[in-house]
């Protein structure tokens, strides 16, 4: 078992992310990083405004840091990741990306991911810090 | 110094961007597959969903729905910039002189004074962008390192160029800095970030989506 910091190759992360690695490549190099797909979030828009909630910042740093990484994740970084998108973000697609970034494919793809690993929502909140 | 790089490395520069771009292009219809629209689909005319709503809703749920509705001000300065990026190298005199010096065509450029002017404008906006990336929270919350370089080598030929042109300092050495940072901004642009230059249109005008501007007759695969 590893320890919540250590990081290691998690296989089946891995073979997810290969299988989708040519799309993953184009999506990361697609987003240049100009934060207007922002205000298209409406969590992003009820919660103040956190930079945390835009739809860019939630793919780049769930599916896009495992790819970084390549495979390699602590049970704390997938603790993260599965907050990132079950619960900041509904899949509701009506994100807009002026270069048209597939945000909402990458973020399903973040939450197949996490079902490897029996990752999910709890939708009573109990999986929410207090 | 100044024969070569004007020379085989513009050559090897222009063979790079261009090949380069070829192959993102096939990168591009490898990962999207062609969408056969339902025969029973019919266009709607836009009144037909609107007819009964409220003016002043339709003009909020337009400025929700876009880009332009929601940062009309970076739009307007995205949009300048990266017309006078494209716009301004290729209506140069200086560039079109060359062009005819080479292979004999010549091109319409614009009064030096106007290019000048243009020039000032990218390197204006471009620093505003940048100023933009540091100050705003959210773009400085996804900004590395790398944007900031892609951002100093799109600027780079710009500041040179400028700087050659007015002679403010030693012209040999400017302008074989202006070369090469341009050549070095061709051959980024495929490989890199930069490469939004073709995918904009590819993905925009190709990928069907309720946001892109044409129905689009493809969609990721």
């Amino acid at each position: 078992m590893l320890g919540k910091g250590e990081r290691a190759v998690v296989p089946s992360i891995k073979e997810l992310l290969d299988e989708n690695a040519p799309k993953i490549r184009f999506m990361l190099q697609l987003c240049v990083r100009c934060a207007m797909c922002a205000e298209s979030c409406f969590l992003y828009r009820m919660k103040d405004r956190d930079p945390l909630y835009m739809p860019s910042h939630k793919m780049l740093n769930s599916v896009g840091t495992l790819y970084r990484r390549k495979g390699r994740a602590s049970p704390g970084d997938l603790e993260k990741i599965r907050e990132i998108v079950w619960h900041r973000c509904v899949l509701c697609m009506r994100c807009y990306c002026p270069l048209g970034v597939d945000i909402p494919g990458i973020i399903a793809l973040g939450r197949s991911l996490c079902r490897t690993q029996d990752l999910y929502r709890h939708y009573d909140g109990s999986d929410l810090k207090p | 110094m100044y024969e070569l790089v004007r020379g085989p490395l513009a050559l090897a520069a222009f063979f790079i961007f261009l090949f380069g771009l070829l192959f993102q292009t096939v990168r591009f219809y490898r990962l999207t597959k062609p969408v056969r629209s339902s025969p029973a689909y019919k266009p709607q005319p836009r009144s037909d969903g609107t007819r009964h709503s409220l003016p002043s809703v339709q003009r909020r749920a337009w400025k929700q729905r876009t880009v332009l509705g929601m940062e009309p001000g970076m739009v307007v300065v995205t949009a300048v910039f990266h017309a006078g990026l494209i716009l301004t190298p290729l209506t140069l005199l200086s560039h079109s002189l060359l062009i005819q010096q080479s292979w004999g065509v010549r091109l319409p450029a614009f009064p030096e004074s106007l290019s000048d002017l243009m020039t000032l404008l990218v390197i204006g906006l471009g620093c505003y962008l940048l100023y933009r990336r540091v100050v705003l929270d959210r773009a400085r919350s996804i900004t590395g390192p790398m944007d900031i370089v892609l951002l100093a080598v799109v600027l780079a030929p710009f500041l040179t160029g400028f700087l050659a042109y007015h002679q403010w300092l030693s012209y040999r050495p400017m302008i074989i800095a202006h070369i090469l940072s341009g050549e070095l901004m061709l051959v980024c642009i495929p490989f890199t970030r930069l490469a939004h230059v073709l995918f904009f249109f590819l993905t925009r005008l190709g990928v069907g989506s309720e946001f892109s501007f044409v129905r689009g007759s493809r969609d990721w695969r």
